[in-house]
């Protein structure tokens, strides 16, 4: 009778440490997230001067606190003379955890290992280059990995404290942290409209065998789409509905309102110098941009609830429903960022080609591509929200 | 096998894609030498040229003065080695451009890193030869080429496609295991 109530008081005690260990990792994330918002903005206004700038330092300390965290958790759970708790699984045959914080820790590891090497790739080739470089790639792969990670250590959490019979409040408060982790996850793939801004990647036209293609529509509506499908295969209480307000507002919050006000003050305090006209400030466009993600949202949950009973298309449903008001965005964002891009092209070098406007039918390609990405990411969302919705270690 | 066919497109769709022509125009240098009494503009696609790396160069000649034979003038390009590089003399490739007597256009590859000199081999109508030299720094490979770069940056995303093939799976399993138990718990 005492060995069972040990037994249940260990995985308790478990169940506490990795709940901790996982709101320190979302916490770092949000942080990292955040830097990596400001360093887009520092690299637009001022430029990449040394590894070390304020942003790089933020989007690192999130890296290091969420890398040491699941370290923690996997050093505490397979240390010799540990029994395995409820909920983790083996690897190696001596590390023990939930799956979740291998994940999430090979994300850190990747992210980490990103660092200096994408440091020498800007010394061999250049401190300038866009997001579309292999090591930030690499960098984002690695993000990816550890919000994935996290979200699939509350999704754990969630569905063991259902099992141990916990109640509906409680495990609406698990359901905050899926989607939670699920903030960080959409934040940084939206960081890959990047590749198609005009003015940061300046690839909006993909050149596809004969036929130009406008790349904004399909990449913004499979990054909303992915988000979307996997928060509506989640849950059924409007969380997807939560979950994209969540994102607007702190996308909003802290991608729009606090980074330039950021780097105005860290530039005036350092003494730097903007690179283009102006200033980093506010704008009306900005505000919106973030908040205009809802209408995919909307659209994706609609179609959710229409397509309720019908599992097989119901994702591929989901994706093509997003893509309408997603590409309009997208298409809205690619027409003001050329023209924004034009605007200072006399603020570049001379032999800097600036990116053309794709054509009438560039986008008319981008909208078509857009709607199968976005069937096809509703697809790989809503398996990813099912897999979420029923992960158990 | 819906899956497979879905990868499969994605892959076609992803390799036929590349982006579009904007890019940063090459730099380049420019010379002008002489070969005896005529003039050569040496133009190279590239500031610094680098071991391994075949370098555009276009020549055009400006002679002492233009006859009705000067479609017989021929123009060879090579590299010479600088003193104490161990390497042989290089070869180049240069065609008569289109259009013009006066204007080639090829290529050059250098083998070893350090100071060498670009020879342009002029032969006159008349059969007179002269040369002219235009020494060049030919800088080391860079330490990670491009395309290895993008192997490793890209390398963590197996790890993430392989997790993510492990998740469908078992996902495929589960539900199954759902369908095969009855609607009720898969309602659940």
């Amino acid at each position: 009778m005492s060995g069972s109530v040990d037994a249940a008081a260990r995985v308790a005690r478990a169940e506490r440490v990795r709940l901790v260990a996982l709101g320190v990792m979302l916490a770092a994330m949000l942080v990292s997230s955040l830097g990596l918002q400001w360093d887009l903005q520092w690299h637009h206004w001022i430029g990449r001067d040394r590894f070390l700038t304020p942003p790089h330092v933020l989007i690192y300390a999130g890296v290091l606190i969420s890398s040491l965290a699941p370290l923690l958790v996997i050093a505490r759970e397979s240390w010799p003379g540990r029994t395995t708790c409820d909920g983790a699984i083996e690897l190696f045959g001596v590390l023990r955890a939930p799956r979740g914080f291998f994940v999430a820790g090979c994300g850190a590891l990747t992210c980490a290992l990103a660092a200096p090497l994408d440091n020498y790739w800007h010394e061999l080739y250049g401190i300038d280059v866009t997001l579309w470089a292999p090591f930030h790639l690499m960098g984002l792969i690695g993000g990816i990995g550890m919000v994935v990670g996290a979200a699939y250590v509350a999704a754990g959490l969630r569905s063991r404290a259902a099992a141990r019979g916990v109640s509906g409040r409680m495990l609406a408060g698990f359901g905050a942290f899926v989607l939670l982790a699920l903030l960080p996850l959409s934040n940084l793939l939206r960081s890959l409209d990047v590749l198609v801004s005009p003015i940061w990647g300046l690839y909006p036209t993909l050149q596809a065998g004969p036929l130009a293609i406008a790349a904004g529509p399909a990449a913004l509506t499979a990054v909303v789409t992915l988000v979307c499908a996997a928060a509506c295969a989640l849950g059924e209480r409007g969380e997807a509905a939560v979950v994209v307000i969540l994102f607007a507002s702190v996308v909003t919050a802290v991608g729009e309102v606090f980074t330039p006000w950021a780097v105005r003050t860290l530039a005036v305090a350092q003494g730097y110098a903007y690179r283009l006209p102006g200033a980093p400030h506010l704008t009306r466009g900005s505000i919106l941009v973030p908040l205009l993600l809802v209408a995919p949202a909307v659209a994706a949950w609609g179609a959710w609830r229409l397509a309720r009973g019908h599992r097989w298309w119901r994702g591929a449903l989901i994706g093509a429903a997003v893509a309408v008001p997603a590409s309009a965005i997208a298409v809205r964002m690619t027409i003001s960022g050329v023209r924004y891009a034009h605007s200072i092209a006399q603020w570049y070098p001379a032999n800097f080609a600036m990116a053309a406007m794709p054509t009438h039918a560039a986008f008319v390609r981008g909208v078509a591509l857009a709607l199968g990405a976005g069937a096809v990411c509703g697809v790989i969302g809503e398996g990813f929200g099912l897999a979420l919705a029923r992960v158990r270690t | 096998m819906r899956a497979w066919l879905s990868a499969a497109l994605v892959c076609a769709g992803l390799a036929l894609a590349r982006p579009s022509a904007a890019h940063l125009a090459l730099p380049h240098s420019q010379a002008m030498l002489m070969a005896g009494w005529d003039t050569l503009v040496v133009e190279l696609d590239a500031s610094q040229p680098y071991v391994g790396r075949r370098f555009a160069t276009f020549v055009t000649l400006r002679p002492e003065q233009r006859g009705a034979h000067d479609d017989a003038y021929t123009l060879t390009l090579s590299a010479e080695p600088g003193l104490g590089i161990a390497a042989v003399r290089q070869r180049g490739h240069l065609v008569r451009a289109a259009g013009s007597p006066y204007a080639w256009t090829g290529d050059i590859a250098i083998p070893t890193r350090g100071g060498w000199g670009l020879r342009m081999t002029v032969q006159r109508p008349d059969g007179e030869t002269h040369t002219a030299d235009l020494p060049i720094t030919v800088a080391a490979p860079n330490a990670i080429p491009v395309w290895e770069g993008w192997c490793v940056g890209l390398s963590p995303l197996l790890g993430l496609l392989a997790f993510a093939v492990w998740q469908a799976r078992e996902l495929l399993r589960q539900l199954r295991e759902e369908e095969a138990d009855g609607p009720s718990r898969a309602a659940a």
